[in-house]
């Protein structure tokens, strides 16, 4: 079965930017389902498995703070994979998302090999 | 290393599927050196780019593509397309791209912009970077090994393999 | 604030893909048709304003380089003014980060805004902001820090 990778942001043009450097760096066998929110982001979790998150932390209604400590707070959620892409000028953050146990962080803008490194990485 | 059986000059490309040539381009400065391997064919190219954006040069009569990053790279893929090469097969590695001391002030940023430039030309084409050296203020010498794909980088007497 | 500027010229070309050549004389008047203004405001260590002015025709050549090869990317009303704000929200992040001591700073940008030309210039006094040139447009920001 297709592994599932569920972009978060609210922008839609990043969502756009994320499916595109998905394709780029060679997962064209996935299936990508996306949110605008945290709370989308949850919904769809508990919908269906789910093998890895992209997220961005700004986003209104449930942020990707929020969102990361609900998932890490749920035993059957809480060893998903999840990256962190943001905005530079959350570096402050890095520190204290690597501590509440994400995989990694990007910082806008980053090049689609350094996503490839991190989702290689999480697979090994 | 190998003696370079072919040589890229600034502007220029060169493409090869015979394993017995080892290409070289010298003295990457500020410009771009790409190279792309198809390993299947064990066909590859590269090209040495002096400035990003043909634009600004296409009025001239003397308009030569490879000595742009967007027309020249775009041109070395359709070229290797031709061939009969899959871009899904494609190792690309770049170097060059600095920042040489001696750069004239009309000059700044031109390395920086050629990798920009890069990037775009991939990006369109929905392709990514194998691995590069680019930045620093030291000439690079670039060579790609048709028998095999190997690409490696010298600067000085550092060698480096991408 | 050279520091910035160089932020916002390697921020601008690394995202958008697009060169920006400096201005010598400041911008005075503006034709309002056509222009975007995505405004961040920021607040922590330090707090601010930002502004980018950019034409919809360097927006709409963005996205269709974005997008070049997904044909069932419409490029929409609502996709042009989210890509001002991402845009805006990422030139941000970078600035600051060139002002600050990131790392060990808190702060943060709320969501970007797209506002009217005509509102800004009522405001403010354009000699604030910095203007390039882009491919035959004019680009602009201001960074502005109380």
């Amino acid at each position: 079965m297709s592994k599932t990778v569920l972009i978060v942001d609210d922008s839609a043009t990043q969502r756009l930017m994320l499916k595109k450097i998905l394709k780029m760096i060679g997962l064209t066998d996935i299936v990508i389902k996306e949110a605008s929110n945290g709370k989308e982001a949850l919904e769809i979790v508990k919908s269906q498995p789910i093998s890895l998150i992209l997220t961005d932390l700004n986003m209104p209604t449930m942020s990707g703070e929020e969102l990361i400590a609900t998932l890490k707070s749920e035993s059957d959620t809480c060893n998903l994979p999840i990256i962190v892409i943001t905005s530079k000028g959350a570096e402050n953050m890095q520190i204290q998302m690597m501590e509440v146990g994400i995989d990694g962080i990007l910082m806008k803008p980053f090049e689609p090999e350094q996503l490839a490194t991190l989702i290689q990485h999480i697979g090994e | 290393m190998e003696k370079p059986t072919l040589v890229v000059n600034i502007s220029d490309f060169k493409i090869s599927n015979n394993p017995g040539d080892h290409i070289v381009t010298y003295s990457l400065g500020s410009c771009l050196g790409v190279t792309v391997y198809d390993p299947t064919l064990r066909l590859g190219g590269m090209i040495h780019c002096l400035l990003p954006d043909s634009t600004i040069g296409k009025g001239k009569a003397d308009f030569n593509p490879a000595m742009y990053v967007d027309s020249g790279l775009t041109l070395m893929l359709q070229k290797l397309t031709e061939l009969g090469s899959n871009k899904k097969n494609w190792q690309i590695k770049a170097a060059g791209c600095g920042e040489p001391a001696s750069a004239l002030t009309e000059h700044f940023n031109i390395g920086n912009r050629n990798f920009i430039m890069l990037k775009k030309i991939l990006w369109t084409n929905g392709l990514v970077l194998n691995n590069k050296l680019v930045g620093g203020n030291r000439p690079k010498t670039l060579f790609l090994d048709i028998k095999n794909g190997a690409v490696t980088v010298k600067m000085g007497n550092d060698i480096v393999t991408l | 604030m050279e520091g910035v500027q160089e932020a916002f010229i390697s921020t601008f070309e690394e995202t958008a893909f697009q060169f920006l050549n400096p201005l010598e004389k400041p911008v005075q008047e503006y034709d309002d048709i056509g222009y975007f203004i995505g405004r961040c405001r920021f607040d922590g260590a330090i707090n601010g304003i930002f502004d980018l002015i950019i034409h919809e025709s360097t927006v709409n050549e963005y996205l269709e380089f974005l997008f070049s090869d997904e044909p069932e990317t419409e490029i929409t009303d609502e996709l042009r003014s989210d890509s001002v704000k991402e845009l805006s929200n990422v030139l941000c992040g970078n600035m600051i980060s060139k002002c600050v001591n990131a790392q060990a700073s808190e702060y943060k940008i709320e969501k970007p805004v797209i506002l009217a030309l005509s509102s800004l210039a009522d405001a403010g006094d354009l000699s604030l902001y910095s203007f390039f040139e882009n491919s035959g447009k004019v680009c602009g920001f201001s960074f502005l820090v109380n």
